[in-house]
């Protein structure tokens, strides 16, 4: 039962659902997006729970290293966030989350966005290019200053304005365009997949 | 009590930073192996908060079942596929035949087709974003065009487009988007920061 065929028509059935919203919202769409969250919430709970076999606790039950039962603790403890009362609890467990995830965020932002682009942005200022590079960089990144209120500086930060404003509308154009081919592609599905319609009309 | 209810996770939290850190500036084996196992520990806790997340939704969706809402069928059918999924995942792993089937055939195709609708939605803010307004939103609009224009048939009819484009992605856009990443990055740091040192405790939610 659970074989291509099927599976073709359940996601056609799934994918025009979700289209069917391009008319109006109706029970279709409404059943095919909680399906979505559902599906998403179940794929996230498997793949969580793989690894948490795979990392944890077969090495700890099998392989002899206990130490790895102290994250399973810290984890069973973040439960009590259900009860009120035991909140606290969990507290130690989700600073040490927290901890850890700043710390990698921080120690990463330090190395790749900020050490890395200044010293790229430090380039030979010997081509026409190499000049408008460096002039919108430091302009945009002047607009960030807060601090600086000098009427002299007003100009640049409007230059650092539109800099960025060519970012978002060049950033904006290239994600429209990739949602186009990613419609583009559902398109395909259903009528070369499903429909089972030749390319060209041939 | 009061220790290990206030102090302790801020001690916890400077504590797992500082190791994580430090890592970078003292070239000490020992230090470094507890970096890493740091860090497995974090991908373990986290399955688990995100365990605590799903079960919040699951409890929300029970609770419109139970008080017979009007949308208490669209629940039913979030928990049941919730269900299908997390049953096959356990029984059979991950990898295999059923799962690999209900991922291909049913979270494939919705994952990629909301991205697909979102299309539409883009394209409703492309309209309000580009009436001209001010010059700032004319570049805006100017630039995005630019990028629409290098494919497809209008690169056919205008030859030179995919050139300005790429120009204008290499040059001004990486550019304008240094200068938001390095903004970006201060205020990351800076946040990051305010948590490893317990001024900004949030995340350690309330209760007694």
């Amino acid at each position: 039962m659970l074989n291509a065929t099927t599976g073709t028509w359940l996601a056609a059935f799934l994918t025009l659902g979700l289209f069917s919203w391009m008319y109006k919202e109706n029970p279709w769409f409404r059943l095919v997006e909680h399906i979505y969250v559902g599906a998403a919430l179940g794929v996230l709970a498997s793949q969580g729970y793989q690894s948490v076999m795979d990392i944890a606790w077969k090495p700890a039950t099998q392989q002899g290293k206990t130490l790895l039962y102290v994250p399973l603790i810290l984890g069973a403890l973040l439960f009590s966030r259900w009860s009120k009362k035991y909140m606290w609890v969990s507290r130690s467990s989700m600073g040490f989350l927290v901890g850890t995830l700043s710390a990698v965020v921080m120690t990463g932002a330090i190395k790749a966005q900020l050490t890395a682009q200044v010293a790229a942005t430090m380039m030979p200022l010997n081509s026409a290019n190499n000049i408008i590079f460096f002039v919108i960089t430091a302009a945009a990144t002047m607009y960030f200053v807060f601090t600086l209120q000098a009427k002299w500086a007003s100009p640049i930060m409007d230059l650092g304005k539109y800099g960025m404003m060519i970012a978002f509308g060049a950033t904006f154009g290239n994600t429209v365009m990739s949602r186009i081919s990613l419609f583009t592609g559902r398109l395909q599905f259903l009528l070369f997949q499903w429909l089972k319609l030749t390319p060209g009309g041939s | 009590m009061q220790f290990v209810k206030s102090k302790l996770p801020v001690v916890v939290t400077f504590g797992a930073a500082f190791i994580i850190v430090a890592q970078y500036y003292f070239n000490i084996p020992a230090w470094k192996t507890l970096a890493a196992e740091f860090l497995r520990w974090n991908v373990i806790i986290a399955a688990f908060a995100l365990a605590l997340g799903i079960g919040g939704i699951v409890k929300l969706h029970w609770g419109r079942i139970s008080r017979r809402q009007p949308t208490a069928v669209y629940s039913a059918a979030t928990l049941i596929t919730l269900a299908i999924f997390l049953f096959v995942g356990l029984y059979e792993t991950t990898r295999g035949k059923t799962y690999t089937w209900l991922y291909d055939f049913i979270y494939n195709p919705v994952a990629a087709t909301s991205y697909a609708t979102t299309f539409f939605f883009i394209t409703s803010a492309a309209y309000r974003a580009f009436r001209i307004k001010n010059s700032y939103a004319a570049v805006l609009m100017i630039s995005a065009i630019l990028m629409m224009l290098q494919v497809g048939v209008f690169s056919v009819y205008l030859p030179v487009a995919p050139k300005i484009a790429a120009w204008v992605w290499n040059i001004p856009t990486t550019a304008g988007m240094r200068a938001v990443t390095i903004g970006a990055a201060l205020s990351v740091v800076g946040n990051a920061f305010r948590v490893i040192t317990g001024l900004e405790r949030g995340h350690l939610g309330g209760g007694e």
